[in-house]
């Protein structure tokens, strides 16, 4: 328990401790902003369209309107009272669901598409929304295991594994997206692809038929017209025949495999970075796979972990990299192709299909015969992590100590989870003594959703009616009777030892570490909790030479061997700790940056739907545009904001990143937009459906390294209650 | 010779792919392998004119549909695929259709709704009548029900897409013709012609090209739609 004093050690480790404990809350909640941000983005973007040409419905419209509005308003938010009596209700509801992630399992897959957003938003970013919280990690994990294997069960034909668009591939999506994506493609991907979409002129089109189009329209603008024998349009045998276009596409060929080449080796060199959370998930794929088909090959087995891994978390971010914040703004044409065809040759690689559809792609071959071996022994060592069910029972029970056990839940997530788990109580929980049905009998129907300004967050405390919590770890160890007494005092004396050499490094300078000088120099130290420390280990030692646990004669090895590994070990930890809180910040400072830019998109449409107000009220009243309200009432434009009045045009609107490719001749291109229709065919406001972002890796067994100390002695405790064995635990 | 630009749109393994492939190359892909972005050339002759096809098969991938946008704004004619054996495949194109339109900005396109997979009579979970009734709720969008594997109503599908193309801009030509006399006739003598040419198609222009879209895609239902067990 040497690390769990942290709080009152006051060495560097300990402020490099909170300060990565701080970043990590801070990544969490701020990416649960983001994400509700985005989809207000993506909300807006499909709903803009209707509104401009007014053909919305008037409660739609206030949506909207809200939306617009975007924060709360806290004068506003105390409007729905919540039944005081039903909180300690959903307390126990909610400490249920996540403590059982059953419940939640079997809900992602009964809810319909349309729902399934919203859930996940709940599960990820609320229910397990500390994510570098092991135990809520593991949980989430647990529950993507049952949802995972159920897919398993209903798939009958092989090849549609994990493919089509189920509650399992979003939540994968959500997942890898959450920020264990976040980190990784920042650290391992975004240099590559940045150094890529630099070259904006290269041009790696390798589709003979486009190539020879290309080659036609340069020779025009050339020479102004097109030589004898060259057809405008010919079927793609005579393209590839060409040997000009062949001249063209050769050294491209070479090219697009030497960039492949290089971001797989980036990827396969970067196997430890991988977050622990999605190589699980890989490994599960594999284990599943392979209790479901026993003689599947182990070609079948990588192309389904490649496709998860390859198509859903690696080619999306190559292929729209400014989805992931990986680049700024959208790769030009060039760029955006070779890209594309990257992702293509991975997706060869990690699927090697059989057929070639479009026969161009052959010519690549290669690089697939080159790199076979590569990638499959990579996609194996994926899958090569341990589990984590020991810690997660250890956590859970660490759990129940726990006084402070709470989530951060709007009105609307309570609302909306309960309002599904009362639709699917039925199946979810059938019997009307299952703790569940008592909760959900209790809470009654759902109160319907409150509007947007109103929806506020609550902290609720989790608790459980049906688990005592237990007051303090020693005690509930040594309740179980497998712990003796003298193991507690052991552990307690060790713990001591290590508290004061931290607290007065010097201590430990000279080796061997003299113990009984250490507790000695604690009792007559300024400090006074070091002075009672001090005394309190004196005795302590004595009492364990007393019981024979430790012996003088050998000037305690034992306990100073193993005082000195915790020390060490501690060390480790520290620049591990530093390393990490480095790492964090540059993913927290990306998520911010995200966030900027999130918000500035908002503001585009606020100002975007000022505009079109501003113009449509010159027109007339009749277009009925100018009856949009932002926040509820009319504003008048001329004092709503010190940003409007707006007048956008084709380049501003370019330079914004907002258009990306356009129909619109280049002659009208200077012309302020007017007619809204015609913006709306060429508006495309870059479309994030980045649904999450956080990190978490091998990190999140540091924190648990605070924990080592006990996990040996409960690790036993969980055998013993397993086995029912009555053998005792021996340190 | 013209220039058509279809894009086949639906979710992820539905089987677009085996239909394009089955159309172009007559080939039927049996193992899966996941589309990022393919291109396909196709000549063919219809109504004994020479057509240039340019087929885009897209990602049904979630992750990828960012990119979707960037294809719908590209495309002609579309050709929306679900499979008779996946229910939410079909209810992920009411929101694909949508999106189609509003890119557009326009009541109907060029469209065909397809259910593919209709050989696999033991896995359906869609009816005739689902499609159907979709295809009804669109306004009598031509509806097909596809096997890529027996290759049934795959060429009569495609067919049909570019069909609507060549008849939608026959329309859109006459259109542009009647509109430039209008303007004329509005702009009188006094103003200059290059102000009238600037000037955004006004809104009763682009009711009327509305309503006589629809037209169109009825008349192509009546025409052609051709349900085939
Ligand atoms: N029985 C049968 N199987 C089909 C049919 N069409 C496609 N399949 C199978 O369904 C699977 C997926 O087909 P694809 O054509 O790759 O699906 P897709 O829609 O292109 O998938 P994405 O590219 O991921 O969006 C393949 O294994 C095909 O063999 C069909 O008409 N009948
Ligand atoms: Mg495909």
């Amino acid at each position: 328990m040497a690390a769990e004093q942290d709080v009152e050690v006051e060495d560097e480790l300990a402020r490099a401790q909170k300060r990565l404990r701080d970043l990590k809350s801070r990544i969490s909640a701020q990416s649960k902003k983001n994400f509700v941000l985005e989809r207000d983005v993506r909300y807006l973007d499909s709903r803009i369209a209707l509104l401009i040409q007014n053909r919305m419905a008037a409660d739609e419209q206030r949506e909207v309107a809200q939306t617009l509005e975007g924060e709360v308003d806290p004068n506003k938010a105390g409007g729905v009272l919540l039944d005081e009596r039903k909180m300690p209700i959903y307390a126990n509801l909610f400490f249920l669901l996540q403590g059982e992630p059953r419940h939640i399992a079997s809900l992602c897959r009964m809810v319909s598409l349309s729902e399934i957003d919203t859930l996940l938003q709940t599960v990820m970013f609320t229910l397990y929304g500390n994510q570098y919280e092991s135990r809520e990690e593991h949980l989430l994990l647990t529950m993507f295991q049952s949802v995972l294997s159920a897919q398993f069960e209903m798939t009958t034909e092989f090849g549609s594994l994990l493919r089509a668009n189920t509650p399992v591939s979003r939540m994968m999506t959500t997942y890898t997206r959450r920020g264990p994506g976040q980190t990784y493609l920042k650290n391992v991907m975004a240099d590559k692809i940045n150094s890529l979409i630099e070259h904006k002129e290269l041009n790696l089109e390798i589709n003979p038929l486009k190539v020879y189009e290309q080659m036609l329209q340069q020779i025009q603008d050339d020479q102004g017209s097109l030589p004898e024998g060259l057809p405008k349009s010919v079927p793609p045998e005579t393209a590839a025949a060409n040997p000009d276009v062949q001249a063209i596409i050769a050294p491209r060929l070479t090219m697009l495999m030497d960039i492949a080449n290089s971001v797989l080796t980036t990827i396969i060199q970067h196997l430890e970075m991988v977050p622990y959370g999605i190589r699980w998930i890989c490994k599960q794929i594999r284990s599943l796979t392979r209790r479901k088909y026993p003689d599947v090959t182990d070609l079948a087995v990588c192309s389904l972990i490649g496709g998860f891994f390859f198509l859903r978390f690696i080619n999306p971010a190559i292929v729209t990299p400014q989805a992931y914040m990986l680049v700024e703004g959208v790769p030009a044409k060039h760029p955006r192709r070779t890209l594309t065809l990257i992702a293509k040759m991975l997706q060869n690689l990690a699927n090697k299909p059989t057929y070639s559809k479009e026969a161009y792609m052959m010519s690549l071959n290669p690089f697939v015969d080159m790199n076979k071996v590569r990638i499959n022994q990579f996609l194996n060592d994926l899958c090569e992590v341990g589990d984590f069910y020991d810690t997660l029972e250890l956590d859970q029970y660490m759990a129940l100590s726990k006084k402070d056990l709470s989530i951060n839940i709007t009105l609307n997530e309570l609302f909306n989870t309960h309002s599904l788990l009362m639709q699917h109580m039925h199946v979810l929980s059938p019997n009307d003594k299952h703790h569940l049905h008592v909760l959900l009998d209790e809470l009654g129907s759902a109160p319907p959703q409150v509007p947007r300004n109103q929806n506020r967050a609550i902290d609720l405390p989790l608790y459980s009616r049906w688990e005592t919590p237990i007051q303090d770890i020693t005690t509930a160890l040594m309740s179980e009777n497998n712990v003796t007494q003298n193991d507690i005092l052991y552990m307690e004396t060790k713990a001591i030892f290590v508290h004061i050499i931290r607290s007065i490094p010097q201590l430990a300078e000279k080796r061997p570490i003299n113990l009984p000088l250490i507790a000695e120099r604690a009792a007559t130290a300024k400090d006074s909790i070091l002075v009672r420390k001090g005394i309190k280990v004196k005795e302590m030692l004595r009492e364990l030479e007393e019981l024979g646990v430790i012996d003088q004669k050998d000037d305690f090895r034992i306990m100073r061997e193993e005082v000195i590994a915790e020390l060490l070990h501690l060390g480790n930890l520290k620049e591990k700790v530093v390393e990490e809180s480095a790492s964090l910040e540059s993913v927290y400072k990306t998520i911010c940056d995200h966030n900027a830019y999130l918000r500035s998109q908002l503001e585009q449409y606020k100002a975007y739907l000022q505009n079109v107000r501003m113009n449509s009220g010159k027109d007339s009243s009749s277009s009925g545009v100018g009856v949009v309200s932002v926040g509820g009432k009319e504003r008048k434009l001329a004092k709503s904001t010190s940003q409007g009045p707006y007048r956008f045009t084709h380049s501003q609107f370019e330079k914004e990143g907002i258009i990306v490719e356009s129909n619109v001749p280049e002659n009208r291109q200077v012309e302020p937009a007017r007619d809204f229709a015609s913006v709306l065919i060429i508006l495309r406001i870059s479309v994030i459906d980045v649904k999450t972002s956080t990190s978490r890796s091998r990190h999140q067994y540091l924190e648990h390294s605070s924990l080592r100390f006990c996990l040996k002695v409960v690790k036993s405790l969980f055998w013993r209650w397993i086995s029912r064995s009555t053998t005792c635990w021996s340190g | 010779m013209r220039d058509y630009k279809v894009v086949v749109l639906g979710a992820g393994g539905v089987g677009k792919s085996s239909v394009t492939v089955q159309f172009v190359q007559g080939v039927y892909v049996e193992s899966y392998d996941p589309t990022i972005e393919d291109s396909y050339r196709k000549q063919i002759e219809i109504d004994g004119r020479q057509c240039d096809l340019e087929i885009l098969d897209t990602a049904g991938v979630a992750q990828f549909t960012a990119m979707r946008e960037l294809y719908i704004k590209s495309g002609k004619g579309f050709l929306l695929v679900y499979s008779v054996t996946d229910e939410n495949s079909l209810k992920e194109l009411l929101a694909l259709r949508d999106q189609v339109l509003r890119i557009k900005d326009l009541d109907s396109v060029p469209m065909v709704l397809i259910g593919n997979k209709c050989d696999l009579e033991e896995d359906r979970v869609l009816s005739i009548d689902d499609g159907l009734q979709v295809s009804q709720e669109w306004g009598m969008v031509p509806f097909y029900e596809t096997s890529a594997m027996y290759k049934t109503n795959v060429d009569e599908a495609f067919v049909d897409v570019v069909r609507q193309i060549m008849r939608k801009e026959a329309e859109l030509s006459e259109e542009k013709k009647q509109q430039k006399l209008q303007k004329q006739a509005e702009a009188g003598p006094d103003a200059p012609a290059g102000a009238a040419e600037a000037e955004p198609a006004s809104q009763t222009v682009a009711e009327k090209r509305r309503s006589r879209q629809r037209l169109v895609a009825t008349e192509g239902h009546k025409s052609k739609c051709c349900t085939i067990m």
